[in-house]
């Protein structure tokens, strides 16, 4: 896969950025779920001051409008009555949808859903646009809700780590150029790891493999760990620390036995 | 007051609710307004949203899209198709 | 290397029918396969018509619904390929449900009896989207994939993902799989919506109120042309075109005058490298919404001027949202190649606001077909599906 030029970035983190909220407009504040409020502060954050306006829409997210899943089927489960814009906004691709419509962008609207390589997918898709799809905007959005801390001591171990109590929630938005400039960003796979048939393709070796042969300056091995939004939290943060060299960030999602990772050049 | 009007008066204050009208009062809205694409800024996804208060307030459907147009024209609109079908409420 | 890439493999389940051969002559005849919803209680007072597969073998493969009924469409996409070891294998996976039909009904009982918490890690296993795609790459030795969401537009973006995916050589083969089980949560979130013909959908037609949902599953595989020749097999077609865009104008309703339909389909056309008239065929996105039904013609009159022989294939398999698009391509590729435009059942007045009814005709001698497919969030999808790899015929 090609690396993107990153354009911009921005992140929104609320649980460390508690008065983000005064950044949602008042048309978003009535009805729209927070996930999307989240997709847009972060999107709205990068936009402000980019130079050119995004032509297509690739997002990232595990599990979607959780919330709005969930409280549509509170509604059908107790009195009987589900809430249309619940439903609405339970479509994984309702944030894409949100930030088409809010953004005014008409170009392919594309959401993927692999766990914790959901961002990876969303970049590693950028190379199958067309050139003047670009730029291209990439968002990472996720959110946590009660019911997910409330099951996961039930989980097998491996789900466990990874829904963790260090889930975070929030958005990354990246603007990509179908160009290849520092800094860039570049989607490795996502690969299926197998159940060991193909002993190359295992998470471990594909680890090591990583290492030696890109021997980057960062490694950050996120395989076990933390939320969907890990990887893409990480790029977020490389970026803003902007260091000169190379980083590789690795995910792994347990329930499609699957990893990704994603290079950085600085 | 007649009972049109106060089911009126009720409607507007369970309108607000229903859909979290925060900043509006039940004075702010005009009975003979359009609904939708007025003042108040709603859109058809409210519409739907009302859907469901007069299903478990007043146990009245609207059978279809068409119907739906008309009944929510206004809220005294919304009022008449309330009186004329209600079966609960 | 030409802009088309070949299709070597096809395969089907849904309300018609287990399998393409066992389902295609009754969706060419526009058979009725809508049933009254009977597979749960879906808690509507009448059970809305919908195209069920009744006949899913008891013993099928998968954690849940939605993953058996992509594993049967699969399963028949892949059976001609026996010499497929060796070769990369990727999956381009479209679902909007995903293993919900399982986690919903676990949610319900957790409701009213917290204890049933343990049963989550079964119940829960396969609610994530991605889970259906490392099911299907365990079974059928896949070496990657994506799993795209979309609402009702996914299957068709799968497709198109998957021919450039076989254009940028990332896989030697590429299967772009759609599937949805019928669950609570759409059947109700439709009926919410009032987007639900109870009386079953009636596409094009004056009278017609609404969709009816189905499930099913379609899948289609793709191949490099050296990949072909390793293998040894003679395309059955080639998705020669794909086009993708956002009207940015409602999340639910599509733009009156089908503004991003329009662009979609233009894509599609161009990257095919055809001019509107050599598509004999379109198969629609038809749901039979009062909506819909009309922006979608509008759409396609701008494109076409006169529209071609158009069908709807709703009244036959039901919405199978995610899955629509690929299940309708595989009929529409088969109708191509059998001469033919399937009838559109549920249609029979004309509606004077569209103008043109859909008709079936014999002998078609299409060379090109056009499948839309549009879905919530003013998402839009188009692929042109081609007899030859020779463009502009």
């Amino acid at each position: 896969m090609k690396p993107f030029t990153v354009l911009g970035h921005s992140a929104l983190f609320p649980q460390s950025d508690p008065v983000w909220n005064i950044e949602i407009p008042p048309h978003l504040k009535r009805r729209d779920p927070r996930i999307w409020q989240m997709a847009y502060v972060a999107v709205a954050r990068l936009l402000k001051n980019a130079a050119a306006k995004p032509k297509s829409i690739l997002v990232g997210t595990a599990l979607g409008a959780l919330d709005e899943t969930k409280g549509f089927l509170d509604g059908i489960f107790s009195d009987g009555f589900g809430s249309p814009k619940n439903f609405i906004a339970s479509v994984h691709n309702s944030m894409a949808g949100k930030l088409a419509l809010e953004f005014g962008i008409s170009g392919p609207n594309l959401t993927f859903c692999d766990g914790q390589n959901s961002f990876a997918s969303a970049i590693a898709n950028c190379e199958l646009l067309d050139s003047d799809d670009f730029p291209a905007l990439v968002v990472a959005v996720d959110e946590n809700i009660p019911l997910l801390d409330t099951i996961l001591p039930v989980m097998p171990a491996q789900c466990r780590a990874y829904l963790s109590e260090h889930t975070k929630e929030g958005a990354i938005a990246l603007l990509l150029a179908n160009s290849q400039t520092l800094p860039a960003i570049r989607s490795i796979g996502p690969r299926f790891a197998g159940s060991n048939k193909d002993k190359a393709c295992t998470r471990e070796t594909v680890t090591a493999l990583l290492k030696t042969q890109k021997s980057p300056d960062r490694f950050f091995d996120l395989s076990y760990c933390k939320s969907f939004l890990s990887g893409a939290a990480v790029c977020a943060a490389e970026l803003q620390k902007n260091s000169p060299g190379s980083s590789i960030v690795t995910s792994y999602s347990p329930p499609s036995n699957a990893f990704s990772a994603i290079e950085l050049l600085l | 007051m007649n009972d049109a009007d106060s089911l009126i008066a009720t409607l507007k204050t369970q309108i607000i609710a229903s859909l979290k009208l925060s900043d509006v009062k039940p004075e702010d809205i005009d009975e003979n307004e359009p609904l939708v694409g007025g003042g108040l800024g709603l859109d058809s996804i409210d519409t739907l949203e009302l859907l469901v208060l007069l299903e478990k307030e007043y146990g009245v459907t609207v059978p279809d899209i068409t119907i739906g147009k008309k009944v929510f024209a206004s809220v005294r609109s919304l009022a008449t198709y309330i009186q004329e079908n209600r079966t609960k409420g | 290397m030409s802009k088309a890439v070949p299709i070597i493999g096809m395969g089907a389940i849904c309300a018609a029918g287990n399998t393409i051969a066992s389902a295609k002559k009754g969706v060419y005849a526009g058979h009725d396969n809508l049933t009254p919803l009977s597979l749960f209680d879906s808690g509507l007072k009448i059970p809305p018509l919908s195209g069920q597969v009744l006949a899913l073998e008891e013993n099928a493969v998968g954690p849940n619904r939605t993953a058996q009924l992509a594993y049967a469409a699969v399963r028949e996409a892949l059976s001609g390929l026996h010499k497929r070891k060796g070769l990369t294998l990727g999956f381009v996976v479209a679902t909007t449900v995903g293993g919900i039909t399982r986690s919903e009904l676990f949610y319900k009982a957790y409701k009213t009896d917290p204890l049933k918490l343990s049963r989550a890690a079964t119940e829960c296993a396969g609610h994530e989207p991605a889970a259906l795609s490392g099911f299907l790459c365990e079974n059928f030795d896949g070496t990657g994939f994506y799993t795209l969401s979309t609402a009702c537009s996914t299957g068709l973006h799968a497709v198109g993902l998957a021919k450039r995916l076989i254009q940028a050589k990332a896989f030697d083969l590429c299967c772009a799989v759609g599937s949805d089980a019928l669950s609570i949560l759409t059947i109700r979130g439709f009926s919410s919506l009032m987007l639900l013909d109870p009386t079953g959908c009636k596409p094009f037609d004056k009278n017609r109120k609404g969709t009816s949902l189905g499930e099913g599953a379609g899948a289609v595989c793709l191949a490099s042309d050296d990949a072909c020749k390793l293998l040894d097999v003679k395309p059955l077609a080639y998705v020669s075109g794909w086009g993708a865009s956002a009207d940015c104008h409602h999340m639910t309703a599509p733009h009156p005058a089908g503004l991003g339909a329009i662009t979609a389909v233009t894509a599609a056309l161009d990257e095919a490298a055809i001019a509107p008239a050599d598509i004999g065929m379109i198969a629609t996105h038809g749901t039979a919404t009062p909506d819909n039904d009309v922006a979608e013609i509008r759409a396609m009159q701008k494109v076409f001027g006169t529209v071609p022989p158009f069908c709807s294939m709703k009244r036959s398999l039901g919405h199978t949202l995610a899955a629509s698009g690929i299940i309708e391509a595989v009929f529409a590729v088969s109708a191509m190649k059998d001469n033919c435009v399937p009838h559109t059942a549920g249609f029979t007045d004309l509606d004077e606001t569209i103008g043109i009814a859909p008709q079936s005709k014999q002998k078609a001698g299409i060379r090109h077909v056009l499948k839309n497919s549009f879905g919530f969030g003013g998402n839009n999808a188009a692929a042109v599906f081609s007899l030859s790899n020779e463009q502009g015929l």
